[in-house]
């Protein structure tokens, strides 16, 4: 399903500073690579580099401050 | 048949539920309940109408402190606030995380839950907040085949938020309110309106946040919410963009969009400031609640009043 | 098989058993019949909390810090003086008045908690409203409670008593170690028969003190003389013995044992670790943070 590779694909950009380069440098190949159609790389394209720049950054520090899942022993002990 | 635009809610405690009856309904304002504010908030619950209870902070949460929960439920009114389901993604929500939730607003019987317009994952893949998913046909359906689930799961159809977002989702078909209106339609869900992430997407994208009320289907709104940002200034001289952070005051031109609102809605309306940090003294945010009702009494006067309607008529 | 024609041995441990399972009744009969739904309790003064916590004289433990807190009472080693030109706020709590006229001409501070009119007036300014509530006793729980014990005691006194009795018919003098046993279970169960909360009361205590857990966490760090509500609440709930000594050395002198002792269980763990929708100091639930 085409919306869920795009997601899939603006997940990776916004966790993966490696991917995110690599995109950056050529988004063509990189978005044909990972299934994107050509309409849907132009428009991850055209996002502002900062504004991907940001995005990362803030998802980045949420991810770095939430704490972690609850373990299976508190699960149960929360029943 | 269209479905319902209004979801049933949950059972309400006595004391709400005369509220929320026609004869006594009426705006409420209220808070965020943060730990960190528990005493101020005991001290001074008879200016708040009711208390939001971030509930990924709860799932693994023991009895007893899920009792003080249900304890507050029956002083004030009680809504739950999800952040985690991710909604709006393709990902089908994962049953895994909707019966905690499940268990919790069992054990809460809050008035109700919301949730947000957004997707937190992707293929296992965990972005780890709110992300703005491509507004697309197949995004509501996602989103709508979402919310039935977790209506099914949880027992009640949740409020769905708007989110700020740095980001325009590429790849969309839809505008943000013909969206969120396809969505609503196709739900049969509530709305709860955070006019800050209104406010703050039209500074960034550069819209009329009118023009965004226009759109959206102001029957549908449940609760909102207010909160307070900051202007960031680039270190490369780009342009300045406003951070929804819930970290400062709410500005004056939330309190406008709030007062909007008012003026178009006829249907009660529940505001909830949300403040996560740096907090001011209890009487600073006591004060931006009074503000906030102020701003819905401005909008309440300047709605065309129409022979025999009143404020909270269906 | 009739127990009471059980050899010596066997019949103290036979006996212990018994009284731990009379005990047990008596305890979980308790919290049975004292249980339910949690009240609605008017939550703006944290001194009902304080009473509740503690007693009365927690009551006037909690009002004398947060007077000193505030600099309506000056502290000087172990004496307490009321400050000149004090002033109470409208609407105060009528026992801030009592304790600052208690201190008016200077008192130690560990004697307003021994003084008969500052107790009374907690009292009576706080335990009909727990005691509506079902928080404490009321007269109807204080009565099932002394028959409960009643009921324990002929059950501990008859059944070892009778034991007793059937021993010295026999000739046998060796009693000593079940009159032991018999003494004890009837002490655990005057001793837990009674407490100041009803189970309710403990339920009510402990959901309350799970939903400030995090103020618990803060106590090192809180600051005197910023008269918030938050270093009352956390005297109020924990006991002044939470009070960071750093802060409240005088405190902790005086009163260096002071702490919500007849309470019972400790406050839950807290997994709300994080605040609001993204944690703490991060962004809220739009989606972004710094």
């Amino acid at each position: 399903m085409m919306q869920d590779r795009l997601e899939r694909f603006l997940a990776r950009l916004y966790t993966e500073r490696t991917f995110r380069e690599a995109f950056l440098a050529d988004p063509a190949a990189v978005g044909a690579r990972e299934g994107l159609s050509a309409e849907e790389c132009r428009a991850v394209a055209a996002i502002p580099t900062d504004h991907l720049g940001r995005a990362a950054r803030s998802f980045a520090s949420k991810r770095n401050t939430k704490p972690p899942p609850p373990s299976i022993l508190s699960r149960f002990f929360a029943r | 048949m269209a479905p319902a635009l209004v979801s049933e809610p949950l059972p309400v405690p006595d004391q709400v539920r005369d509220r929320l009856s026609p004869e006594h309904a009426r705006d409420r304002v209220g808070l965020g309940w943060r730990p960190e504010l528990a005493a101020g908030i005991f001290a001074h619950l008879d200016r708040i109408d009711v208390l939001e209870v971030v509930a990924d902070n709860y799932l693994a949460a023991s009895r007893a402190h899920r009792r003080g929960l249900r304890m507050m439920a029956q002083q004030v009114a009680l809504h739950v606030h999800s952040i985690d389901l991710g909604l709006a993604g393709a990902e089908e929500v994962a049953t895994a995380r909707l019966e905690p939730l499940a268990r919790l607003v069992g054990d809460i019987e809050p008035e109700g839950w919301s949730d947000h317009l957004a997707f937190m994952r992707a293929h296992g893949i965990e972005i780890g907040h709110l992300a703005a998913p491509p507004r697309t046909e197949a995004s509501v359906e996602n989103t709508a085949r979402n919310l039935r689930k977790a209506a099914r799961i949880v027992g009640t159809m949740p409020a769905l938020e708007n989110i700020a977002t740095l980001i325009d989702p590429p790849g969309s078909t839809l505008s943000e309110p013909d969206w969120i209106s396809r969505i609503i339609a196709a739900a049969g869900c509530g709305l709860l309106l955070d006019v800050q992430n209104v406010h703050a997407n039209a500074v960034n994208f550069g819209f009329d946040p009118l023009h965004f009320l226009d759109r959206i289907p102001i029957e549908s709104i449940r609760y909102l919410h207010i909160a307070g940002g900051r202007w960031i200034t680039p270190a490369d001289g780009g342009k300045p963009y406003l951070l929804d952070d819930h970290l400062h005051e709410v500005t004056e031109p939330v309190f406008d969009l709030l007062a909007e609102v008012a003026a178009r809605a006829t249907q009660p309306l529940t505001v909830v400031l949300e403040r996560d940090g740096d907090y001011p003294p209890m009487a600073a945010l006591l004060g931006e609640l009074d503000r906030a009702r102020a701003a819905l009494a401005r909008g309440r006067a300047r709605a065309q009043v129409q022979p025999g309607s009143v404020i909270g008529g269906a | 098989m009739n127990p009471l024609t059980l050899p010596g041995p066997q019949f103290l441990l036979f006996y212990a058993l018994f009284a731990i399972a009379v005990l047990l009744l008596l305890y979980f009969g308790r919290r049975l019949y004292e249980g339910g739904p949690l009240p609605k309790v008017d939550t703006k003064d944290p001194y009902l909390f304080a009473c509740l916590s503690g007693g009365p004289a927690e009551v006037i433990r909690v009002c004398t810090v947060g007077l000193i807190d505030r600099g309506l009472l000056t502290l000087s080693g172990g004496t307490a003086h009321t400050a000149s030109n004090t002033a109470l706020a409208f609407g105060a709590p009528t026992i801030e008045r009592k304790v600052l006229d208690y201190f008016r001409g200077g008192a130690s501070v560990s004697s307003a908690v021994q003084d008969p009119r500052l107790l009374d007036a907690a009292r009576t300014n706080y335990e009909p409203r727990l005691r509506r509530a079902d928080l404490i006793p009321s007269t109807q729980i204080e009565n099932a409670r002394w028959v409960a014990l009643a009921l324990a005691i002929m059950v501990l006194v008859g059944v070892g008593g009778a034991k007793i009795m059937i021993a010295l018919s026999s000739g046998r003098r060796n009693i000593e170690f079940l009159i032991a046993l018999m003494v004890v279970a009837v002490v655990i169960a005057a001793r837990i028969w009674n407490p100041y909360r009803t189970s309710l009361g403990d339920d009510y205590l402990v959901s309350v003190r799970n939903l400030f857990a995090n103020l618990r966490e803060r106590a090192p760090s809180l600051r005197p003389g910023r008269a918030t509500d938050d270093l009352l609440w956390l005297a109020a709930l924990f006991g002044v013995a939470m009070l960071p000594s750093t802060t409240f050395p005088a405190i902790a002198h005086v009163w260096p044992r002071a702490s919500s002792s007849s309470s019972s269980s400790s406050c839950g763990s807290s997994s709300c670790g994080s605040s609001g929708c993204g944690g703490g100091g991060g962004g809220g639930c739009g989606g972004c943070g710094s």
